[in-house]
């Protein structure tokens, strides 16, 4: 009998080897994500040991709002991620554990999956670590991820697990992942510039005029720009992908006054004052802006970007090298944009608002 | 006994499956591969990044990143004649302190005899203003400047130092549908069975200032657009890259 289905067995090369189709597993499970061509290729950015199953997104979404994930019960992800505030929470700088203050503003989380070296400072490269960190991080929510799997256990998240990952234990990594395959999920491609992508709508004058400038470099005298886009590049506006590169001094401080941001991470002076470039997606709901909240509106943005530059020793080049007007070395940075042009920047920067994301139920909070 | 020899019996199929599970109808034919190997040089020099401070036009001044689209490659014969056009021609070439990506390899080909190659520095304009593309072309490769310029054809960003300490960039993005140049250059490759072919292919950074215009890079440390992009594309036409086929 064996023997027999050994003969049967040894007969299955032959029917798969000239089989015109590749033959290839499928996850039953899997969670369809579709996010636009022009976002780019992501299969290769997602790990082939954590794909996004339903499942596995269903039990990151639970981890994402369970608040037993905090020392006092008190705290989630979703209290500092607010999807209103598309995974923001209008502070400056957010609370933790018992009103704990941290040093910058809780970043936005959408098409994580165009991004990497997660935080402000670049201080993880996986969106599993950076998930885990928030939880354990005594000025966030203080709870030691072993205490974490326990309380896991006692509220019966077993099942859960076992559905996503297909036994019932909980462990740490197990929570890491989940919590990824969630976010991974948080995609947001359908705004108005989305839209106007696609060809659906067409925008206003001014949106028009403040796309262009948005994504120009200004030449003087022949170009006017407002040199956005040589940072937050293309339709996912957002930094440069590739290692440190999407890490910019973007002006805010002098050599005195300024956070270390990225050098905190590599210990290279020349990375003093290098922080993330955020997505602009969804930025007219994510005020306050800059790492440390300090600006309240995108008024303020601009005019920082157009007057309010401070030169230091890491200043990106892109910046000191961007004006509408000709500048000799010793002059002050100025974009020197018109009072037009930064209300046309702002017209577009509010194109980027996706409410279909912000009210998407399969996001929401479900305790 | 008897049930050993059954066995093996049974087995027999399964070695047979495992030593030849290819399909008869695809006869297997020669073919081999071509490697086009590039390097970029400044002053003759393999090109160094970050911390390495070279000088000219009385000033020094380092390179951060060099990146540029290499397109629609084909292979011509001693008459001139097209024998290989590469399909999906895009191939984005990197290179700074810590990612070396200037290699293009084209398996497949069929044998032949290589007298000169024919590519084009950029995207045509035809592929140029859709950035609904994938592969070295996918938007979110930092390339792409938006839906109506296209992407930059080629990227070189750096730092000049003035000698009073003043901090002054130096960034060069090239695109633009006028700017996309075609280059032809003789080369001896022959394409044998089974193995790989290598071209190489030096790149002079400093000769995209250098002929036909001379650009001085303390003058002109930023273009992005205008004459001072169009003299910088019509440079990396004519002399940027060479092919030595003396070997």
């Amino acid at each position: 009998m064996k023997s027999r289905i050994l003969f049967l067995l040894s007969l299955y090369p032959w029917l798969i080897a000239c089989n015109p189709e590749e033959y290839s597993p499928v996850v039953e499970d899997s969670y369809q994500i579709n996010p636009p061509v022009y976002f780019g290729d992501y299969k290769e950015r997602i790990p082939s040991d954590n794909p996004i199953t339903k499942n596995g997104f269903e039990l990151g979404r639970k981890l994402f709002y369970e608040k037993a994930l905090s020392a006092d019960n008190s705290i989630s992800c979703g209290t500092c991620h607010q999807q209103k505030l598309a995974f923001t929470d209008g502070k400056a700088k957010s609370e933790g554990f018992e009103g704990r203050l941290g040093k910058v503003s809780a970043m936005s989380l959408s098409n994580l999956l165009w991004t990497e070296n997660f935080t402000w400072s670049g201080k993880f490269d996986r969106l599993k670590d950076q998930s885990l960190d928030p939880i354990q991080n005594p000025i966030e929510m203080h709870l030691p991820l072993e205490q974490a799997v326990k309380k896991l256990e006692e509220k019966g998240y077993a099942a859960d697990f076992q559905k996503a990952f297909g036994s019932y234990d909980i462990n740490v990594e197990r929570i890491g992942n989940a919590l990824a395959q969630f976010q991974r999920a948080l995609i947001s491609s359908d705004s108005r510039y989305d839209q106007y992508l696609r060809g659906e709508i067409e925008p206003t004058q001014s949106e028009l005029n403040g796309m262009n400038l948005f994504f120009t470099h200004p030449i003087p005298g022949q170009l006017r720009g407002a040199n956005c886009g040589d940072c937050h590049l293309g339709p996912l506006t957002s930094g440069d992908i590739d290692g440190f590169q999407g890490f910019h001094n973007n002006g805010l401080d002098n050599d005195e006054t300024m956070d270390d941001g990225l050098m905190a991470v590599t210990g290279k002076p020349q990375d003093k004052g290098r922080f993330k470039t955020p997505t602009l997606r969804n930025i007219a709901v994510t005020a306050p802006y800059m790492h440390d909240g300090r600006f309240e509106t995108l008024e303020e943005v601009l005019d920082h970007y157009n007057s309010g530059i401070k030169k230091s020793e890491t200043l990106d080049i892109l910046i000191i090298e961007g004006s509408n007007e000709p500048i000799n070395v010793h002059d002050e940075i100025r974009l020197h944009l018109t009072e037009k042009e930064k209300k046309d920047v702002i017209a577009f920067l509010h194109m980027l608002t996706d409410e279909s994301f912000l009210n998407n139920p399969d996001f929401s909070n479900p305790h | 006994m008897k049930t050993i020899k059954n066995k093996f019996i049974y087995a027999l199929p399964l070695f047979l499956a495992l030593t030849f599970t290819s399909c008869t109808e695809n006869e297997e034919i020669d073919k081999g591969t071509l490697k086009i190997e590039f390097e970029n040089l400044l002053n003759g020099e393999p090109l160094q990044f970050e911390g390495f401070r070279y000088n000219r036009d009385e000033v020094d001044f380092n390179i951060a990143v060099l990146k540029y689209y290499i397109s629609n490659i084909k292979f011509l014969d001693e008459e001139g004649q097209v024998i290989f056009t590469e399909p999906e021609s895009y191939h984005l070439l990197e290179e700074t302190s810590t990612r070396k990506e200037l290699t293009i390899e084209i398996p497949d080909l069929e044998l032949q005899e290589i007298s000169s190659i024919e590519f084009s520095i950029g995207i045509d304009p035809e592929k140029n203003l859709s950035l609904d593309n994938t592969g070295d072309l996918d938007p979110s490769n930092e390339m792409a400047w938006n839906w109506d310029t296209g992407y930059k054809f080629l990227l070189m960003e750096g730092e000049i130092f003035e000698s009073d300490g003043n901090r002054k960039g130096m960034v060069y993005h090239i695109g633009g549908n006028e700017n996309y140049k075609t280059i032809k250059k003789e080369v001896k490759a022959e394409i044998k069975a089974n193995t790989t072919a290598t071209v190489e292919i030096k790149a002079e950074v400093l000769s995209l200032f250098d002929a036909p215009h001379y650009i001085n890079i303390n003058e002109v440390n930023v273009a992005m657009g205008g004459d001072n992009a169009s003299k910088i594309a019509e440079n990396y036409a004519n002399n940027f890259f060479s092919i030595n086929t003396s070997n």
